[in-house]
């Protein structure tokens, strides 16, 4: 008898919080819709590691075993990028390169709450994990968090996806607060013009090769998901094009969250830092937004023909939601404005604005040999 | 190197050029292949 009350004996009230957690995530995720395909397996995940001596994370439990496999040896975050790879569309960035340095602007968030974090008395790479969560990019989160703060995992990857879901909450006001009705009904030119086959295959392959000789530790993420868009572009690849968008998406992202759910154990979770993460994540997806939409004003300065601020705010790389509210907010001040492909190729640029900061930071901060 | 705030700053600063001098060398990268490789024959 006493063997069967065991587990109930072993319950403390962090792990019936850490129950409430997870159910506040699949609850999130199911009534919600905020990223369900992660949250409700991290959710779940967080339910199947604090069961007391729950076999899903003993030693050689599958969560463990995944953990290790996927997680510690920064494999899945690497697969999903191949995957995102596959599915983005790099047009609208080739039609108006210049959206890429939106892309290096709206990542000014991971500087600000590095920052913050390290005045909060985290460690520089502590420091340095938590302020990517202002990437907006859960992947890179998770294999720089992973890299440097491995018991931040879990708080920096909930937050990161959390936000993700929250940007249409969370940056119309920081845009409404920072430009005038005038600024937001600036239209934007739509006479694009057309990007060869050539080009697009070539971009991948150049940028990989860019990144890579800048910041070498950024090879694996650049690497990944050029990778995936070389399948997609090449034409030739239709069938593994699909299956990366798809089959290898779908099946890591289960992986991916149940693992990361997992790492979330009551007595590493339950802490102020923890709390002091997720709020320092909101800082991050503010100070995102806030740095694209004040370096486009600042352009602007210069500019004969002005570009729409709220541009900027789509540098991003939330994608393609951060380009969704753009759009919708411009419509909003003028019905017949259409800034959606502009949006686009600044979401599309903070997707490599995200990976290129993360190597350079990686590189730096391993380079001082901490 | 010690872990206080201004290696923390310097850091920072360090990698917010690198990703903007990234941009800018992606940027004439890009420019390049749109003027070298303008629309061919076999796009439709």
């Amino acid at each position: 008898m006493e063997v069967l009350i065991a587990s109930f004996q072993a319950m403390t009230w962090k792990s019936l919080v850490m129950f409430v957690i997870g159910g506040i995530l699949i609850y999130l995720a199911i009534k919600k819709d905020y990223e369900p395909l992660l949250l409700l397996p991290i959710g779940f995940g967080a339910i199947l590691a604090n069961i007391p001596f729950s076999s899903a994370i003993s030693e050689n439990g599958f969560l463990t075993i995944l953990y290790k496999a996927g997680i510690h040896t920064e494999l899945f975050p690497v697969l999903i990028f191949i995957a995102i790879g596959a599915m983005i569309d790099f047009g609208p960035l080739l039609q108006q390169p210049f959206m890429l340095f939106f892309g290096a602007a709206a990542q000014f968030g991971i500087f600000m709450t590095a920052l913050l974090a390290r005045g909060l008395g985290f460690t520089l790479k502590e420091a340095v994990s938590i302020g990517i969560i202002g990437a907006a990019d859960g992947p890179t989160s998770i294999y720089v968090a992973n890299l440097f703060a491995g018991k931040l995992l879990g708080p920096i990857t909930v937050a990161a996806y959390s936000y993700m879901s929250l940007v249409p909450l969370i940056q119309p006001p920081v845009i409404k607060a920072l430009t005038t009705p005038e600024e937001r009904r600036i239209s934007m030119d739509l006479n694009l013009h057309k990007v060869s086959k050539t080009t697009r295959i070539l971009f991948p392959i150049v940028v990989t090769m860019v990144a890579g000789l800048i910041a070498p530790m950024s090879v694996a993420l650049v690497g990944s998901l050029m990778f995936g868009n070389l399948i997609r572009e090449c034409g030739v690849l239709d069938r593994l094009s699909k299956a990366a968008q798809n089959e290898l998406s779908n099946l890591v992202t289960l992986l991916l969250g149940i693992t990361i759910g997992s790492t979330m154990v009551a007595e590493e979770f339950l802490t102020w830092k923890t709390i002091m993460i997720l709020l320092m994540g909101l800082f991050a997806f503010i100070f995102d937004t806030a740095g694209g939409v004040l370096f486009a004003k600042f352009l602007n300065l210069f500019l004969p023909r002005k570009i729409n601020p709220m541009i900027g705010a789509a540098g991003i790389s939330a994608f393609p939601m951060s380009a969704r509210v753009i759009q919708k907010l411009a419509q909003k001040e003028n019905p017949g404005n259409f800034v959606l492909m502009q949006a686009v190729g600044a979401n599309v640029a903070g997707q490599v604005g995200s990976i290129l900061a993360a190597g350079v930071l990686i590189y730096l901060v391993s380079a001082l040999g901490l | 190197m010690s872990d206080n705030m201004v290696t923390t700053l310097r850091i920072l600063l360090q990698s917010l050029a690198g990703t903007f001098f990234g941009m800018v060398i992606i940027y004439a990268a890009i420019k390049l292949l749109v003027k070298y490789f303008p629309e061919d024959k076999e796009d439709n």
